[in-house]
């Protein structure tokens, strides 16, 4: 186990430069995703980690290693892809066991280790299948086996669950978090699935243009977002953005066309509906409303011209083209013209 | 009409197709066949008819074997066709293997380069071929035949072969430059059997027209222990008296080997070994 550490790495496609000035310290035994929408940079940043892609320029540390210009297999990473990436023509113990063997490493030990992580991930029945005998969520189990008995000092993560149903995919997702908490590794997660990333990471690293937009805890990017792309990105459904200006009892919309002086991001459980004969707070109309059964949201157009997204509780049932009063039940974001939070 | 009458006749109907294709294709080598087992007499006064007792004669084959040296032409096919075959292969896949994994300055230029001989014949080049096999001492040489050969297969063989290598999966060669194997190791131990059916494919299209070949064989090795089966059963045919029975013995046994290699190649041609590798 170990500590990774990237100094200002940049990656450039020719003129494109799709990863700028990346700097970014794990620590030792930290799970980490990378997450952002897809061409943010985030695969090749993993991959640049992972020795697959070479950086234009900046340095790669695992440990107290500089290992930017070593191969893959000399980084001490194992990687698992989001396509499973099994040897078709090897048995689940020669998967397994390849990377080991190609290391020269003495057999006990490799009978060992392999049946060690089958143990760990429930594969000891499949060792002698091939891969296509087996079902998806047991081939992505598979890949990971793999990864674990290479002992690597960071484990690197591309989409792994991407391929699987939903059902599949949180039990999945159950078995990475017990694995972290398992082998206390440093683990390196990318994903564009921001429910994998709330629950499994100790630090999200939201991407977006090549740029880390934070870095912070899943609570810190949720609650203290440091700009506009990072409050829009995590949370779901996404935050309400609408123009605002200073008025004398804080914050107040702008109409559509208005000046404006910044833009107020709230989420929609920061918003509450009220009667339309309510004294306080925008009117507007209800445009269509969702029961999802634990809770409930509801569109309304302002009459200011904005649209805002509200959640309220599944007793409450508000009708389309209702006429309704949206009321703030708690202080929104501000951000300027260039996305900072204020 | 309901749907399943329907499937029926769509059914039959290709398969109709099909097999009218098959007669087609068949009728002149069963008709070689069915000929080399009668006698002159029959073969031109009844062509289409079966051998029977009044007909059959196996003299053809006696001749074949006693006059034809036909099992070093036969032997000299083979090795010119299995060696063209086999490093056809190996450069080909390593040539698309090198254009598809590596793209460098100018890899799309080569590539188109190396497609072009598809379209140019290579007996354009006859006498240029002819120079250079002089001066390098390689006329009725085996050798000779086999460089042509490899020569006329790459273009179409990097051709096919580059677009299959690029279907397969970059997360499988990444697991396992991961897991240590060097990119020889890549190539031959997960890229090549990945690509069978595509490799079994130029296998096919390779091996006939070398098997087939009258030019080069009469051109470049024409000596006696370098003829190969198309040019030695040329000595069944001469200027005023073609000897039929020994002629059609010959070409007989001459579709029997290459219809053996291209059931091999065909099994082949069944893939599925992909499956479960990746999604």
């Amino acid at each position: 186990m170990a500590q990774l550490q990237l100094n200002n790495i940049v990656k450039r496609f020719g003129p494109v430069e799709v990863l700028k000035q990346i700097n970014l310290h794990i620590q030792d035994g930290e799970f980490v995703v990378f997450v952002g929408p897809s061409g943010c940079g985030k695969s090749t940043l993993l991959r640049i980690i992972a020795g697959l892609e070479t950086q234009t320029s900046g340095e790669v540390r695992i440990g107290e290693r500089d290992v930017s210009d070593l191969a893959p297999s000399d980084r001490g990473i194992a990687m698992v892809f989001q396509s499973y990436a099994l040897y078709p023509h090897l048995s689940v113990r020669g998967n397994i066991s390849l990377g080991l063997k190609q290391a020269k490493t003495p057999q006990n030990i490799i009978d060992e280790r392999v049946e060690y992580a089958a143990n760990m991930l429930a594969l000891t029945d499949l060792l002698e299948r091939k891969p296509a005998e087996l079902s998806g969520g047991q081939r992505q189990r598979v890949a990971i086996g793999r990864a674990i008995v290479r002992e690597p000092d960071v484990f690197l993560f591309d989409e792994p669950l991407s391929n699987l149903d939903a059902a599949l995919r949180s039990s999945v997702r159950h078995d990475l978090a017990k694995l972290h908490k398992n082998l206390n590794a440093t683990m390196v997660y990318v994903t564009h699935d921001q429910v994998e990333a709330m629950t499994l990471a100790d630090r999200i690293v939201v991407m977006a243009g090549g740029v880390i937009q934070q870095v912070g805890s899943p609570r810190e990017l949720y609650e203290d977002p440091q700009n506009r792309f990072v409050a829009g990105f995590i949370g779901s459904p996404k935050m309400n953005f609408v123009p605002a200006i200073d008025g004398p009892n804080g914050s107040e919309i702008a109409a559509e066309g208005e000046a404006s002086s910044y833009e107020l991001g709230l989420r929609p459980e920061h918003l509450s509906l009220r009667d339309a004969d309510h004294p306080e707070g925008e009117p507007g109309v209800v445009q269509f409303s969702e029961y999802l059964g634990s809770e409930s949201f509801s569109l309304v157009a302002l009459d200011k011209g904005h649209q805002v997204l509200v959640r309220h509780s599944p007793h409450e049932i508000w009708n389309i083209d209702q006429p309704v009063k949206v009321i703030q039940i708690r202080d929104g974001y501000r951000f300027d013209r260039d996305g900072k939070r204020i | 009409m309901n749907a399943r009458s329907k499937h029926f006749l769509a059914h039959s109907s290709a398969h109709l197709v099909l097999g009218i294709y098959t007669v087609i294709a068949l009728f002149p080598a069963i008709l070689v066949v069915i000929n080399s087992i009668k006698t002159k007499k029959f073969i031109f006064r009844s062509p289409l008819s079966l051998p029977d007792a009044d007909s059959l004669y196996f003299g053809g084959y006696q001749t074949v074997f006693e006059m034809g040296n036909f099992p070093l032409y036969a032997g000299n096919s083979m090795t010119v066709t299995v060696v063209s075959i086999a490093l056809v292969l190996l450069f080909g896949a390593m040539a698309a293997f090198a254009l598809t994994e590596y793209p460098f300055k100018g890899s799309r230029l080569l590539a188109l380069y190396l497609a072009l001989g598809i379209m140019i014949p290579i007996r354009l080049g006859t006498i240029a071929i002819l120079k250079m096999m002089v001066a390098s001492g390689l006329v009725n040489t085996l050798t000779a035949l086999i460089l042509v050969y490899v020569a006329q297969g790459l273009p179409l063989a990097i051709f096919i072969l580059s677009e299959f290598m690029t279907q397969v999966s970059s997360d499988l060669k990444n697991a396992a430059r991961v897991d240590g194997l060097s990119e020889f190791k890549i190539f031959f131990v997960l890229v090549l059997p990945l690509i069978r059916p595509a490799l079994a494919t130029v296998a096919v299209f390779t091996m006939i027209p070398i098997w087939n070949d009258l030019w080069f064989p009469l051109i470049l090795a024409p000596s006696e222990e370098t003829k190969t089966i198309t040019l030695g059963a040329q000595v069944f045919i001469g200027q005023f008296l073609n000897d039929w029975n020994a002629l059609l013995a010959a070409m007989s046994m001459a579709i029997v080997p290459v219809l053996l290699l291209y059931i091999a190649f065909s099994r082949q041609l069944i893939s599925g070994l992909t499956k479960g590798a990746v999604k």
